[in-house]
């Protein structure tokens, strides 16, 4: 869960080219590279975007590490299914890899250059108001209970309450740490719905803005994904 | 004068089964005024505020905010009301600070530039212009005070409610606060209600102070009044501000001073009492 | 425990494009009711308890290895409907983080929501002959059985899966069309087929040569599919427990004759 405020921080804080682009632009760019990653079947095509991925990872100075880190999950888990596969070939396995790691490097470029809040913006523009207005209230509580947890946590560590080996006491210690967690969190929801109805709340919290006029960059961001897109597809 | 908030014998049951009863003097807000209210933990303080604010619906008793019953004219009462409460982090949901200060106004379909132009007026006012675009969620607490502060004032309420608005703020950010609120108070014509167990800036802050406890509503005088009566403190089970307690003890030594209400005039006391002794 | 965690461009992207149009439409039919009705206020409790789902994943249980999903926690607490929204939304942000590809959130949604659903609507129902931690721990472990058994027939349906077994467990031979450019998939009347490159072994394999990591057989399946019904099943019913000695209301259990003790 620190990776969320570590990469809330680093898309909010970087002050990259890539960091700078709107949010629009590296959107359309992030869905291109991902439908170019599912369509494709060949793994120096795939490879290729991934190197171009890291490539503008590293531009942006996005701490590898952390970026290594997340890419560790997806990648774990396709190798599950890719052993599965690697039975009938050994290409076939290393192509279901290659495609859960790119597709992981592709969406946590977009996180770690893009504010949730950017994000959810756009998403503004064509997705129903209360959906939207519920991932930010989703996003907004989540660092509030990030803290909360890592405070209960905390405590019932320091209290005896969690052990290693100890899974049933673990279970109910954890669950009754999710269970005050449950009723601060309906309290809060219904504190949050009286405040915003206080101030006139009636669906639609965000609104879409131009803060940031299109630039020759967010043009050529496109263009770029578009390229590969197309050499996918045609190559 | 009307009062511009009425509140009479008030009686409440929570989902848990907590029953409050707010009686005693009757809770009489002035526009224009400074109100305190006073009580220890559990009094009934936030209970008061949200029956004003429309939030609960009073089982028994009387409410009136305007001449209105907060509860079932909700949104039309809402308009005339800023509010902050306690927790500024449930409260504040804009992506940014100029969001959050213009959220009410958006709401309320405020022209798109009266928005721009009051976002820009509050913010210099509270000098947070330089954060405007920042994500609350990152601001210290004192900043997210402010940042509440200024989106509850955006639509010019007539009355502000704020809910221990001095809790967890540093002593800089308190005389912060305290600065503006008298500020806005007085350039505004804003009402303002606050509670609080914070006796040392009541006297800052009060025209008038309600104390609370065990369900009744005890006095209704200002600071210097009720700052004499150290021993109602003491009942309520309330610690008295410091130089109620001190000025006090000197007069149960025989020495006749007042009680002072802020540091200025207890340092006229001290003064006067030496040259006393001096003469 | 039933989130997919497959990645993207492993399960065709036909299927997931499926699964975001059906998610689409239940989302659209949901939100349509709460503009129309009262429950806008559980607008903001929607996004916490979307929250406390991806919080509540993150919380370690020492050695076991899985984690809380807390989907028909969630449908407890918002009703199957938000709940089911709250659901979408967390795997969307999981999404992100490459738990589960972004192109799988439509089919993760429905499996999850499947469990969601059949697990509130079960507690409601058992909660009146049973104890809050009974009921929510049944309730539950139905639910996550259910949707369990979706996401392994979605697997095998949409990557031909079922193919790879039954070569493997039936002793089935095949004619397969050897081919050394790799693999590509082909779609005929709407059914996925693999064509894979390389020999195939004729030889036939039996289930214990399966091999997951270091697991080995349908035992160590098995064992690890009943660890995730333990896990989310004990935990939920503890939870449910827990907070409903101090909130009934939440459950909406407070007339409730059968208490925990």
């Amino acid at each position: 869960m620190h990776h969320l405020a570590e990469i809330d921080n680093i898309s909010i804080t970087g002050n990259s080219v890539i960091h700078n682009l709107k949010a629009v632009s590296k959107m359309i760019f992030a869905l291109f590279i991902l439908i170019s990653i599912v369509v494709s079947d060949s793994i120096v095509h795939i490879g290729g975007i991934m190197l171009i991925l890291i490539g503008i990872l590293v531009f942006s100075r996005i701490p590898l590490k952390t970026v290594g880190v997340l890419v560790l999950y997806p990648a774990f888990f396709s190798l599950v299914f890719a052993l599965i596969m690697m039975q009938q070939s050994f290409e076939h396995g290393l192509i279901v890899i290659f495609k859960a790691v790119g597709a992981a490097l592709n969406m946590i470029l977009l996180i770690t250059t893009t504010s949730y809040v950017d994000i959810f913006r756009v998403l503004s523009l064509f997705l129903p108001k209360l959906l939207v207005d519920i991932f930010l209230f989703t996003y907004r509580a989540l660092f509030i209970f990030i803290d909360q947890i890592e405070n209960l946590i905390k405590s019932m560590r320091l209290r005896g309450g969690y052990r290693a080996f100890n899974i049933f006491a673990n279970l109910k210690n954890v669950a009754g740490a999710i269970g005050v967690m449950v009723i601060h969190s309906i309290d809060m929801s219904n504190r949050m719905y009286q405040i915003f109805s206080l101030r006139g709340y009636s669906g639609g919290i965000i609104n879409w803005h131009e803060d940031k006029k299109f630039k020759l960059l967010d043009f050529l961001y496109v263009l770029i994904s578009i390229i590969i897109l197309a050499g996918v597809i045609v190559f | 004068m009307n009062p511009i908030v009425k509140v009479n014998c008030l009686k409440h049951f929570y989902p848990d089964k907590t029953e409050v009863h707010l009686c005693g003097l009757e809770f009489l807000v002035n526009p224009g005024e400074r109100v305190v209210i006073l009580g220890p933990n559990g009094a009934g303080k936030t209970t008061l505020i949200s029956h004003i604010l429309g939030l609960l619906k009073a089982v028994d008793g009387e409410v009136k905010v305007l001449g209105m019953d907060p509860y079932k004219n909700f949104e039309k009462v809402r308009k005339y009301i800023g509010v902050v409460f306690q927790n500024v982090d449930e409260q504040i949901i804009g992506p940014t600070v100029y969001d959050d200060i213009a959220f009410t106004m958006r709401n309320d379909k405020v022209d798109k530039n009266e928005i721009d132009k009051r976002v820009r007026e509050i913010a210099a006012l509270l000098k947070i212009e330089d954060i405007l675009n920042k994500i609350p969620h990152y601001l210290s607490g004192g900043q997210k005070k402010k940042v509440a502060l200024a989106g509850a004032i955006a639509n010019k309420p007539k009355i502000l409610v704020m809910d221990e608005p001095f809790n967890s703020l540093d002593v800089s950010s308190k005389s912060d606060i305290l600065f503006l609120l008298n500020k806005i108070n007085k350039e505004f014509g804003i009402t303002l209600i606050i509670t609080t167990h914070d006796l040392d800036i009541v006297p800052e802050i009060a025209d008038k102070i309600y104390l609370i406890s065990d369900g009744k509503i005890i006095s209704g005088e200002g600071p210097r009044e009720l700052f004499s009566n150290v021993g109602i403190f003491e009942d309520v089970g309330l610690e008295p501000p410091i130089l109620s307690k001190l000025f006090h003890s000197l007069r149960e030594e025989g020495i006749n001073v007042k009680i002072p209400v802020n540091i200025k005039e207890a340092k006229e006391q001290l003064l006067s009492v030496i040259n006393y002794k001096k003469v | 425990m039933s989130h997919i965690h497959i990645s993207d461009g492993v399960i065709s992207a036909f299927w997931g494009l499926g699964g975001y149009l059906i998610v689409g439409l239940i989302i659209f039919l949901i939100l349509r009711k709460v503009e129309k009705t009262d429950l806008k206020k559980k607008i903001p409790m929607t996004g916490v308890v979307a929250a406390l789902m991806i919080v509540g994943m993150s919380v370690p249980l020492g050695p076991l290895p899985v984690h809380l999903s807390l989907a028909v926690l969630s449908a407890i607490i918002a009703g199957p409907a938000l709940g089911f929204i709250a659901i979408f939304v967390v795997n969307f942000l999981l999404a992100f983080f490459g738990h589960g590809g972004m192109t799988i959130v439509g089919l993760n949604t429905i499996i999850i929501g499947a469990e969601a659903f059949v697990g509130s609507m079960l507690f409601r129902l058992l909660s009146k002959k049973l104890t809050p931690f009974k009921s929510a721990s049944i309730a539950t472990a139905i639910g996550v059985i259910v949707s369990m058994t979706m996401m392994i027939g979605l697997i095998g349906i949409t990557t031909g899966g079922y193919e790879v077994f039954l070569h493997k467990f039936l002793d089935h031979h095949h004619e397969v069309e050897h081919s050394n450019e790799g693999v590509h998939q082909k779609h005929e009347d709407g059914h996925l087929q693999q064509q894979h490159g390389g020999e195939y072994n004729e030889e036939g394999h039996d289930v214990k040569d399966v091999k997951f990591l270091f697991f080995s057989g349908w035992t160590a399946i098995v064992i690890i599919l009943l660890l995730g019904i333990f896990t989310e099943s004990m935990g939920t019913g503890l939870i449910v427990k827990f907070f409903n000695k101090i909130r009934p209301d939440i459950t909406g259990e407070s007339n409730t004759a059968v208490t925990d003790k």
